[in-house]
């Protein structure tokens, strides 16, 4: 018996350590941290990318981008107005509670909560309305054919956890709040939060449960790393398996180096500067007495003081595609033909500068993040160098992304780099955030100020229009008005590198987001 | 007194200094000797930067992006030789180096005249005032001493970059540093200061100064300080090494000097970026440099303390 007793205990300890070694361990590096783990609170890439692995959606992109069941089954338009979801059967949140109707109503309602960053994906909603458990019907003010695709964005939440934990309203970023849904989750995705450090260290184990596929990573940890080379030297070291922003000057080593595999494909994402062109005097210069980025002149002058092709050559070491346009191809609406740069000129520079009153240039300062973009930094440096030959005199503030973005949406900036991915491969994405006129519900990102009624009233007639047709000749309007207004100053498409251990396998995706659950590890 | 006389006065007083005990044993050693020309070398390179650079690398409207990241000893398109290669930037790098080095000397210098200032009257005042007074001025020596330099740095740097606002942070980072890295160094000022100043409390020249009554403020600055120049200026030459070793620790860190502004921790911070993609010259010249200005001043240091203790001699 006591033998018996023995040989079962070592049996069960050999079992338990052959698991372990067993156990798949995925060690992921990036520049910088998640902003929040409130997945409601911070519309930015690297947060929804984070949150991605532990929240579901009602439908989701394949890394080819196209639109298929998450949470919810099947959808289907009703009526113009109305969308009918069937929601997954069977399905429960970390803790263990059941996934239903209600919990989507809750998420929507949140989105929708005045501190929400995510009001635009959820702004043409008018009634949610719960038919059964599995049944929901959504009506909009008016017909909205893309709401799906803003759905790939709307995480859902836990009913009872969000209002047991008291985090029914999302945490406001820009006034650092923290709530409890800040730093712990309760979703449905392929993983579960283990622990979270911020800008150390974030633990996610297997979701045993999940309902898309086994998920073959036992473990994902994640380590922002803020500064290239110690990233790349990491990755060298065997210290993290996969990196999802190598720095470019690195990519012919890491491609030449045994047991490391890169990846490469253009970024839906575009880069540009913003111009604040309502204020009434610069924030950063305010003895100049008034805000030359309001005149066009000016605006043009800097665009063309700008040489974009020697940024993509000697920054982005070809690994980029400069831009006329900011939203990039595969975005629909992206136009060949209006992604053209209006040449670099210096001297036709100076001669508008002048022609604008500003013979002798003027004071300002190019706010920057310096752990967001493919070599944010240097591009900054590099405008700033360009943009004293014409004269205009910026000084360059760059910062760690958490506070370069909490700047910007308290309206401190005159001048600052962003850039912007298109989350639902629409147009009218990029119009809801970035050209329409700033206000509560819309215009949230739209920084530069630019406000043009015409435009606005388009945009809202693009939200429901459904003839394809007359909706594309819209978008084309708005495309062609704001790049002749000069609205932004567009540098660059990114192009998306991933760098990893070449055991490990796992789809690139456009959009620069990491399927983990898709990942396998030989 | 005529022109002729006190030429000549001028010049004993040169020949006095050539004569001293201090010029005699520097040139007996070649390695002083050696760190001081070098260090004078630095020393000029850096401060006549602007007129000795071949490039103005931080006027950034005469720096081209198209020369950027070019090896040392190549030439650009328009003819440009760059000894030392470019950055990524297009900056030359000697030129950088030799503002660098500037913006290097000037923290490190300003930081230990600072703590020097600062750790002196505290060391003065300990040893005329005495009591509790003494007592409270130590232990704070001693709790400051207890925190690594590096640390008191960080932690005055933390404060001032989430107190200023950034329009005026760049500009002030250079006092910022002075400031933090000199109050991270006044401890040994202070003991030394105070210890010779206790001895020299003691001698008649001192009491008959107290018994004429002599203010309290010329007792302290005009009888007692000379004679406790000594150790300031021993503890001064060692700690400068020091101090430009932690100002470029805390730029390397990247809470430092700016990139509009480098200094020598800046540019290897900088270049260190582009070191695995085997960009070895932004970053390799600049640390050289350093490691070449800490030495020479270190050895520097190393023969003044022993030149200057009589009990070596």
């Amino acid at each position: 018996m006591v033998k018996r007793k023995a040989f079962m205990f070592l049996f069960v300890a050999l079992f338990a350590l052959t698991s372990a070694a067993n156990a798949k361990t995925l060690r992921w590096g990036f520049a910088s941290d998640a902003l929040t783990m409130d997945p409601h609170s911070q519309n930015e890439s690297p947060t929804i990318n984070m949150l991605r692995q532990v929240y579901g959606t009602l439908v989701k992109r394949t890394a080819g981008l196209k639109i298929i069941p998450d949470l919810a089954t099947s959808w289907e338009a009703a009526t113009p107005t109305t969308w009918i979801f069937n929601l997954r059967k069977g399905v429960k949140f970390h803790d263990g509670s059941a996934f239903t109707a209600e919990d989507v109503k809750f998420s929507l309602e949140r989105a929708a909560h005045p501190s929400s960053d995510y009001k635009p994906y959820v702004n043409t909603i008018t009634g949610i309305k719960i038919i059964n458990k599995y049944k929901i019907k959504i009506t909009t003010k008016a017909p909205d054919p893309i709401l799906p695709s803003y759905f790939t964005y709307v995480f859902i939440m836990d009913k009872q956890w969000s209002e047991k934990q008291g985090v029914t309203a999302p945490a406001n970023f820009k006034a650092n709040e923290e709530s409890y849904a800040v730093r712990n989750t309760n979703g449905t995705g392929p993983f579960i939060l283990v622990s979270r450090e911020p800008d150390l260290r974030t633990v996610f184990k297997r979701n045993p449960d999940y309902y898309d596929g086994r998920v073959k990573i036992d473990k994902l940890v994640y380590t922002p790393i803020k500064e290239a080379s110690t990233r790349v030297a990491a990755l060298l070291s065997n210290e993290i398996d996969f990196l999802n922003d190598p720095p470019v000057q690195d990519l012919a080593r890491l491609k030449a180096t045994r047991g490391i595999k890169v990846m490469s494909t253009p970024q839906i994402r575009t880069i540009f500067l913003g111009m604040d062109q309502s204020a009434k005097t610069l924030r950063s210069n305010p003895d100049l007495g008034k805000n030359p980025l309001a005149d066009k002149r000016v605006r043009e002058a800097m665009y063309r003081a700008i040489d974009a092709v020697a940024i993509q050559k000697k920054i982005m070491r070809g690994l980029s595609v400069p831009a006329g346009m900011i939203t990039a191809p595969g975005v629909h609406g992206y136009d060949k033909n209006l992604d053209q740069r209006i040449p670099y000129s210096p001297k036709v520079a100076k001669r508008l500068l002048a022609d604008a009153g500003y013979p002798n240039g003027f004071k300002i300062r190019l706010d920057c993040p310096n752990d967001r973009y493919i070599n944010d930094e240097a591009i900054c440096q590099a405008a700033v160098s360009m943009l004293a030959r014409i004269g205009v005199r910026a000084s360059l503030n760059a910062q760690p992304k958490s506070i370069h973005f909490k700047s910007l949406s308290n309206s401190e900036s005159d001048f600052y780099m962003l850039g912007w991915g298109v989350a639902t491969l629409d147009s009218e994405y990029v119009f809801r955030y970035l050209v329409h006129t700033r206000s509560p519900k819309i215009g949230a990102w739209n920084h530069a100020n630019y406000s043009n009624s015409e435009i606005d009233a388009l945009i809202l007639s693009i939200q429901k229009e459904v003839d394809n047709k007359k909706r594309d000749k819209m978008i084309h309007k708005v495309w062609k008005t704001i790049g002749d207004d000069i609205t932004y100053l567009p540098l660059h498409h990114q192009v998306i590198n991933w760098a990893m251990s070449d055991k490990v396998n796992i789809p690139i995706q456009a959009l620069n987001e990491t399927y983990f659950y898709q990942a396998t590890i030989d | 007194m005529s022109e002729s006389q006190q030429q000549a006065q001028e010049m004993s007083l040169i020949a006095r200094a050539f004569d001293s005990d201090l010029w005699h044993s520097f040139k007996e050693s070649k390695v002083t000797m050696l760190a001081g020309i070098i260090t004078a070398f630095l020393l000029i390179t850096s401060f006549a930067a602007p007129l000795l650079a071949p490039y103005t690398p931080f006027d950034p409207g005469s720096i081209s992006l198209w020369a950027a990241d070019l090896p040392p000893m190549s030439v650009d398109e328009d003819g440009n030789t760059y000894l030392m290669g470019t950055d990524n930037q297009g900056r030359d790098i000697l030129s950088v180096i030799m503002y660098g080095m500037r913006t290097s000397l000037i923290v490190g210098a300003g930081a230990i005249i600072f703590a020097a200032i600062l750790g002196s009257a505290i060391g003065l005042i300990s040893a005329y005032f005495g009591g509790w007074l003494d007592s409270l001025l130590m232990r704070i020596a001693d709790v400051q001493l207890s925190f690594p330099a590096i640390l008191v740095a960080l932690l005055i740097n933390g404060v001032a970059k989430a107190t200023l606002s950034p329009n005026v942070l760049d500009g002030a980072m250079m006092y910022i540093l002075i400031f933090s890295l000199g109050m991270a160094a006044w401890v040994p000022f202070a003991r030394s200061v105070r210890a010779a100043a206790m001895v020299e409390n003691q001698k008649e020249y001192v009491l008959a100064a107290r018994i004429m009554g002599v203010p309290v403020r010329s007792i302290l600055l005009r009888h007692l300080l000379p004679n406790v120049l000594n150790p300031i200026l021993v503890i001064a030459t060692v700690n400068l090494a020091i101090s430009i070793i932690t100002e470029a620790t805390l730029s390397f860190l990247g809470v430092g000097m700016p990139q509009t502004e480098p200094s020598l921790g800046t540019l290897i911070r900088v270049g260190a970026n582009f070191l695995m993609s085997g960009e070895w010259w932004i970053t390799l010249f600049p640390g050289i440099t350093l490691v070449i200005l800490v030495l020479s001043v270190n050895l520097l240091g190393d023969w003044l303390r022993d030149a200057m203790n009589p009990r070596l001699k």
